[in-house]
């Protein structure tokens, strides 16, 4: 039998949407069941997504629905297939994880159930070939990771209400400017209506665009819109949190990618208006990106909570994306793509490491921990490794990524975005040594000393994620060769990687040779490690608390809270603080409040009494014959 | 890559660590001299390393410890190799600025890591402070950086070197990125008023307080080869490399060799003067001090390139 007949995107939705109907009802009976089918059903969508490379499909999906012949279609290409490996394997991956920390958990049946729905509606949107079932598919998006955040219990509710409100609020924004695409142009399919496009007013682009803008800076989470992402982020289910902040954030890039370069298209855009040959459009999302990124390393600078400090590093990180993307050029557009990648690989393992010593100490509180790298060091070392990532070290995939849009920021002369760039990445030291030297390093309260590495089906999954993150390090030819033919898919230059070896990148501005920078940083390792070997005699181990302190006599008090990376860098906070606190937040709050007082004073004017409606139809006609005896 | 280029990298990587120790030696003889004291002879710090590698005791918190000296020199090293050296490229052209400012995290992350393991409150105190400094330079810097990269049109170091050939030296074509760079120096190098990360009369030297023996020695050497790696960003970027001869031929070559090891000094000897008469800023002050007269030249400076180059 020919199975390759059935690797094509409608199955895979449809075996994901029928898989979560199935684990629902059998996992009521045995958990076991539970447990082997969600991750049967994930991994095998993983393994069609996967199979999928390569091939460009176009089909209808419901044929003609509507009475004047709206069809659906979904389809798939080099950009759609990108984005949704990372989204399947991520989705499976999370899935494994889950099952022990979710374990016991409150409604753990809907947990699975809702994140193969998500898992279906994520890769919907990005097989989606059409503005309905795009629109379809990202609201059910919005929904099930909107339930899937109140799983958590009471204290999620106020969080989850935050992103639905700014989600709905994204989403109408996006409906209208999709009808107003219809309206205009007749049709919903993709590339009919990218044909379209030439010669259309400016005007209308401008707001279409941006109508359907909103709704994806709102999924990204970018300045305006911030405000949703901690809370939601921290407060999720941890089985969540890493499918979350890995891949859901990615989507609302992806839908930018689409409307922006597929859609609307790159001479359309440069139409719209440009500045030094970036459109207009791309260059004010490239500039709510960087503000975005600096931002919200200040913030995370601030926290103590691991989820929150992870959550807002998420916002920032994703703030490059949009930074890369807005630019538009070659390079950023690859480095864009490719830092969507990354950040996917390095955010998952750390928030499914942030799980599982959750789960370990019982408390989200970072001065609470201390001292696991030793009692854990699968877990230290691939946090540790996805760390390098966030921050960019050379030996990790993630300066790749990060190079590429540093390098298309300066190659354009961006003096705003790149330095805001640069300081934010300097920033992401910081609070990323915090995470290290709170949780890993410093003194092992006495509650710890017999902590443990979490279970395989834990560990497996972040190593997983590491290697990979290690291994594109040294080719990222292999990642750009697929961002390639993304990129000529949407008519952007595509990136030039030595084709015979996929390790140098660059031109004449500027050059990074990977296997050049890892061989030299291996073999000075190497003989570093020979030096510190051979010289001198073998050391000695010794208890943490002997330690030099300046003759004071030390007492041991794990019951004090004397942790030293509680206030770690309060030096800094002290001159932020001023700033931070004209907060974002406190806009919302405000309108929020002005809102409802408005609709108090709507509610006294319909007070549901039939009198009072009586007293203003007559006060109406009052002024009606007032005004016409006016008029003549 | 031909057998001189890797001769040339495998002298460098011997040649550097001991020039480093050099310096650090005459460092010592110049301050004390400033000082009105004697002070040790310029050869003390190689006396000293050979004595930390041979120590009897080295003690250990854990392996996270061990990390932190392996991570300063390899990330040291690494970047040194990607500098061009007084007229030697080494690898500058497989690694631009970018990834020399990223190179250079390396060894910081690695004394972090392992300061942290051991479990001494200093140690924390001085990793925070270090990352702050960090913090605080990087922002005037990295707007130099985009002067001097926008200015020459390239992010290639090799490149910028050898475009200050053929026109003027940067610091004669763009004096105040030249100015802020050196203030953004003397945070690099550790000098006081910003030594707070090491301040060893409030934190015990910070990160390296648990580190004795072997430990030690490494440590030394990742500060001889910081001292020139640093000195020589400068000096590639504002002083042209120090390429003055000829380098087509081997006296040429070998003078501008030694002209480039004059201009390290020179660049370490400045720092050095206002080290030795200079108080220490407390974190937060050198923070605000940072972010806000070295960033307002440094934004002047940018804007001045910006309106050059658009001529």
């Amino acid at each position: 039998m020919d199975y390759t007949a059935f690797i094509r995107p409608e199955y895979v939705l449809m075996l994901l949407f029928a898989g979560a109907l199935i684990t629902y009802f059998a996992g009521k009976y045995s958990s076991m069941a539970r447990y082997s089918l969600s991750l049967l059903f994930s991994g095998l969508a993983l393994l069609m997504v996967a199979l999928l490379y390569g091939k460009n499909t176009l089909s209808v999906w419901t044929p003609s629905i509507t009475p004047n012949g709206i069809s659906m279609y979904v389809g798939t290409n080099p950009l759609t297939w990108f984005f949704a490996i990372i989204l399947a394997s991520l989705s499976f991956l999370t899935i494994m994880y889950s099952i022990p920390i979710m374990k016991g958990k409150r409604m753990e049946n809907w947990f699975y159930t809702l994140t193969l729905l998500l898992m279906g509606s994520m890769l919907g949107v990005v097989f989606s070939s059409d503005l309905l079932s795009f629109f379809i598919f990202w609201e059910m998006m919005t929904l099930s990771s909107y339930l899937l955040v109140t799983l958590a219990g009471k204290r999620s509710d106020k969080a989850a209400l935050n992103y639905m409100i700014l989600s709905t609020m994204g989403a109408y924004s996006m409906l209208t400017g999709i009808t107003m695409l219809y309206v205009h142009f007749g049709t919903t399919e993709f590339s009919l209506l990218s044909a379209q496009i030439p010669g259309t007013p400016v005007n209308f682009l401008w707001l279409s665009l941006g109508l359907v803008a909103v709704g994806f800076l709102v999924k990204s989470a970018a300045l305006p819109f911030y405000v949703w992402a901690a809370p939601a982020y921290s407060e999720a289910p941890d089985g969540f949190t890493p499918l979350f902040s890995g891949a859901l954030s990615k989507l609302g890039a992806y839908g930018l990618f689409l409307f922006m370069y597929v859609i609307v298209g790159m001479s359309a855009l440069i139409g719209m208006g440009s500045f030094r040959g970036v459109s207009s459009f791309g260059y004010a999302i490239a500039l709510l990106g960087s503000i975005t990124a600096f931002i919200a390393t200040l913030y995370a600078i601030r926290e103590d909570d691991i989820k929150r400090l992870l959550a807002y590093s998420s916002v920032s990180q994703v703030g490059y994306i949009l930074m890369g993307l807005g630019i538009g050029t070659s390079l950023s557009v690859a480095g864009s793509l490719y830092h969507a990648l990354n950040h996917a690989l390095f955010k998952t393992v750390l928030f499914m490491g942030a799980g599982a010593i959750i789960q370990l100490t019982g408390t989200r509180k970072m001065s609470e921990m201390g001292g696991l790298a030793t009692r854990m060091p699968i877990t230290f070392l691939t946090m540790l490794i996805s760390i390098f990532s966030l921050a960019a070290i050379p030996m990790t995939s993630g300066f790749g990524s990060k190079w590429l849009i540093y390098e298309a920021a300066i190659n354009k002369g961006f003096v705003f975005i790149a330095p805001l760039a640069f300081v934010a990445s300097v920033g992401s030291f910081l609070y990323s040594f915090r995470l290290l030297q709170a949780v890993f390093l410093g003194q092992l309260p006495d509650g710890l000393k017999d902590a443990k590495d979490p279970s395989l089906l834990v560990t497996i999954p972040m190593i997983a994620l590491t290697s990979i993150t290690v291994l594109f390090a040294i080719v990222p030819g292999v990642p750009l060769g697929a961002i390639a033919s993304a990129e000529s898919y949407m008519g952007i230059q595509p990136i030039q990687v030595d084709s015979l070896f996929y390790f140098r990148i660059g031109n004449s501005f500027g050059a990074y040779n990977a296997l050049v920078v890892m061989t030299i940083l291996l073999f000075a390792m190497l003989v570093a490690m020979i030096m510190f070997a051979f010289a001198g005699s073998k050391s000695k181990k010794v208890d943490q608390h002997d330690t030099y302190l300046s003759g004071e006599i030390y007492e041991h008090h794990s019951d004090l809270g004397l942790h030293y990376a509680a206030n770690f860098y309060r030096p800094i906070e002290r001159m932020f603080e001023p700033y931070l606190r004209l907060r974002l937040e406190r806009t919302y709050d405000a309108f929020g409040r002005g809102y409802e007082l408005l609709s108090e004073g709507i509610r006294r004017v319909y007070s549901g009494d039939v009198q009072t409606y009586v007293y203003y139809v007559i006060g109406f006609l009052g002024m009606l014959i007032i005004l016409a005896g006016w008029w003549w | 890559m031909s057998i001189t280029d890797i001769v040339a990298i495998i002298g460098m990587a011997v040649f550097v660590p001991l020039l480093g120790l050099l310096f650090m030696g005459i460092a010592r003889k110049i301050t004390a001299r400033i000082q009105n004291r004697i002070g040790p002879p310029f050869y003390q710090q190689y006396i000293d390393v050979m004595k930390l590698f041979s120590k009897r005791s080295n003690i250990s918190h854990s392996w996270v410890f061990d990390i932190g000296p392996i991570f300063a020199v390899v990330g040291m090293l690494t970047t040194m190799l990607f500098i061009p050296m007084g007229g030697f490229q080494l690898l500058s052209f497989d690694g631009d600025l970018i990834v020399i400012m990223y190179l250079m995290v390396i060894s910081g992350l690695g004394i972090a890591l392992g300061a942290g393991a051991s479990g001494n409150p200093n140690s924390g105190i001085g990793v925070m402070r270090a990352l702050v400094l960090m913090m605080s330079y990087e922002l005037p810097f990295v707007l130099i950086l985009l002067s001097v990269m926008l200015y020459y049109n390239t992010t290639s170091l090799a490149e910028i070197v050898s475009k200050q050939a053929d026109m003027a030296w940067a610091v004669l074509a763009l004096p105040l990125s030249a100015i802020v760079a050196d203030i953004c120096l003397q945070g690099q190098f550790g000098e006081k008023p910003f030594d707070q990360p090491i301040a060893p009369a409030e934190v015990a030297t910070g990160p390296m307080v648990e580190y004795g023996g072997k430990y030690l020695g490494m440590l030394m050497l990742w500060h001889a080869i910081a001292i020139i790696v640093e000195g020589s960003l400068f000096v590639n970027l504002f002083l042209g490399g120090g390429i003055v001869f000829d380098p087509s031929t081997y006296v040429g070559m070998a003078l501008n060799f030694l002209v480039w090891i004059g201009l390290v000094f020179l660049m370490f000897f400045i720092a050095l003067l206002i080290n030795a008469v200079m108080p220490r800023y407390r974190i937060d002050q050198a923070f605000a001090f940072y972010w806000k007269w070295p960033t307002i030249l440094a934004i002047i400076a940018l804007i001045y390139v910006m309106v050059v180059s658009s001529w």
